[in-house]
């Protein structure tokens, strides 16, 4: 019997594409015979891990894929047919309106995404969902007529002990800025204006001395981003930095540097930089939409409104109040004993072994 | 969970509202729809890695179908292929002389691309040279400190 994983785009570095290597790492410690196939693939990963899907072997009844649901590709209607035995992980899709007046190709990508999940509904024979609120999603969106269970994305936390970028931590560290962090893709649904706008009060009312990191790229949203960097302009913004697409021991280093992260995104289907700045002892500022609320399962302090003022005196309030900082901090590390790697993998074990019969 | 809730966010967001109410902050601020775009491409250093992502997806978005499928049937699906069939002689040619432009934009891409890659093979065999010379050199010098010895 063999397992495959198959997603019409495997990026390095990503949530899914992190989700789909420790899934992989997972299957192959178990001693299933398993292997990734995708359409698009990071040329930085190793060209022997995944491969393209037209060299995927032939499968039979007995076999099983596993299909990351995160957008519209014609290939969901490609798995519907296949013989073997489906498992979907959704990943959430993103709501088309979000990218409506930035990008006509991900707007429909989007809409087709949720036509297709309509079609897989009665196709696929078990769903895993990232989030308590993908699962509500499946449901409302008729994306799954059969049994859906929730599996937080496996975290490779060993990753997150590399040595962060030195050159990083050099030129922001101890200059008595305060160091406010945003990570994740340059995206409408992230709602990076939302940040700016928070931190506009915060410099202007709060404190002069403090700095904006938006780490992450703009890659196929540059309508966007161009956006952002007007908006900052226009505002007269001082020290708001955009880092586009960095490598993974500069994020560290953002992380390292950061003294409060804010999150004012308004569609998550998981959001892995929450668990990371909790990794990182960085007190969560978030806006409670989504499946934030599941990922932080009442660590961290989550806003109930987009008021920049209050989100911004939320800010000062922690940087004022060490005590409580420690108080979020505290609270953010119990709740990361719940993505712990041997947990999550331990449940994901059972659920397949579940759905195999054994 | 709850256990771990210990801070009090109402109270505090009581607290900092009561503040902003009594020093007289306000939100006013520029909006966002109302902000002009700058056209500022990324100039992060380079990274061989991100370059190779970037001229994958070149080379599949390069080519960009003019004849798209309006995937619906009725009176606005019938009245859209109408409108489509209207605009074929304008469209097609355009999109067309565009692709061209792509593709040929994208070849001179691979072509650098490809000779990049020559380069480097060729920089790591005359590092591999160099450090060999060096060594032989450095056997030589010993041996004329021996014999000058």
């Amino acid at each position: 019997m063999k397992i495959i994983q198959m997603l019409p785009t495997m990026s390095y570095g990503d949530a899914v594409g992190n989700d789909v290597l420790a899934l992989h790492n997972v299957l192959v410690k178990n001693g299933y015979e398993t292997g990734i196939y995708a359409e698009n693939i990071d040329p930085r990963l190793p060209e022997e891990l995944v491969k393209k899907i037209s060299e995927m072997p032939k499968l039979s009844k007995k076999d099983v894929v596993i299909w990351h649901m995160a957008i519209g590709t014609d290939l969901n209607y490609k798995i519907a047919k296949l013989s073997a035995r489906k498992m979907m992980i959704y990943h959430n899709i993103t709501p088309a309106h979000f990218f409506e007046p930035y990008s006509s190709t991900s707007c429909r990508l989007c809409l087709e995404g949720e036509e297709q999940l309509r079609y897989l509904a009665n196709k696929v024979d078990y769903c895993l969902a990232d989030s308590g609120y993908n699962k509500q999603d499946l449901i409302e969106r008729g994306g799954c007529t059969g049994k859906i269970d929730v599996l937080p994305i496996l975290i490779p936390f060993s990753d997150y002990e590399k040595k962060p970028d030195a050159k990083v931590i050099r030129k922001y560290r101890n200059d008595g800025y305060t160091n406010i962090l945003f990570t994740g893709r340059i995206a409408p649904n992230k709602k990076q204006e939302d940040v700016i706008r928070a931190f506009y009060m915060y410099q202007k009312y709060y404190n002069p001395k403090s700095r904006l990191f938006l780490v992450g790229s703009s890659g196929g949203m540059e309508a966007y981003s161009n956006k952002l960097k007007g908006y900052v302009k226009e505002l007269e913004l001082k020290n708001v930095i955009f880092t586009g697409h960095i490598k993974f021991d500069e994020i560290l280093a953002y992380y390292t540097l950061a003294d409060v992260f804010l999150c004012m995104s308004e569609h998550e289907g998981f959001c892995v930089p929450l668990v990371e700045a909790m990794c990182f002892d960085v007190p969560i500022i978030a806006y409670d939409c989504t499946a934030i609320g599941d990922t932080l399962g009442g660590a961290g302090i989550m806003l109930s409104g987009k008021d920049p003022l209050e989100a911004a005196g939320m800010v000062d309030y922690l940087m004022q109040h060490p005590e409580v900082k420690e108080k979020v901090v505290q609270g953010q590390r119990e709740r990361l004993k719940y993505f712990e790697h041997d947990r999550i993998e331990e449940q994901f074990l059972n659920y397949l072994r579940d759905f195999l019969g054994e | 969970m709850e256990e771990m809730n210990t801070v009090n966010v109402e109270e505090i967001m009581a607290q900092i509202r009561k503040e902003i109410a009594e020093k007289g902050y306000t939100s006013d601020m520029l909006s966002f729809q109302d902000a002009k775009t700058v056209a500022e491409p990324e100039t992060a250093a380079y990274d061989d890695g991100e370059y190779r992502v970037i001229v994958d997806g070149l080379n599949r978005c390069a080519y960009i179908p003019w004849y798209r499928d309006l995937g619906q049937g009725g009176i606005k699906g019938f009245v859209k292929k109408v409108i489509r069939k209207l605009n074929v002689f304008l469209i097609a040619p355009m999109s067309d002389e565009q692709n061209l432009f792509n593709v040929r934009t994208v070849q001179a891409v691979n072509q650098i691309t490809r000779y990049m890659d020559e380069q480097k093979a060729c920089i790591e065999a005359y590092k591999k040279e160099v450090e060999e010379l060096q060594r032989r050199l450095e056997a030589v010098e010993d041996e004329l400190e021996n014999r000058k010895g």
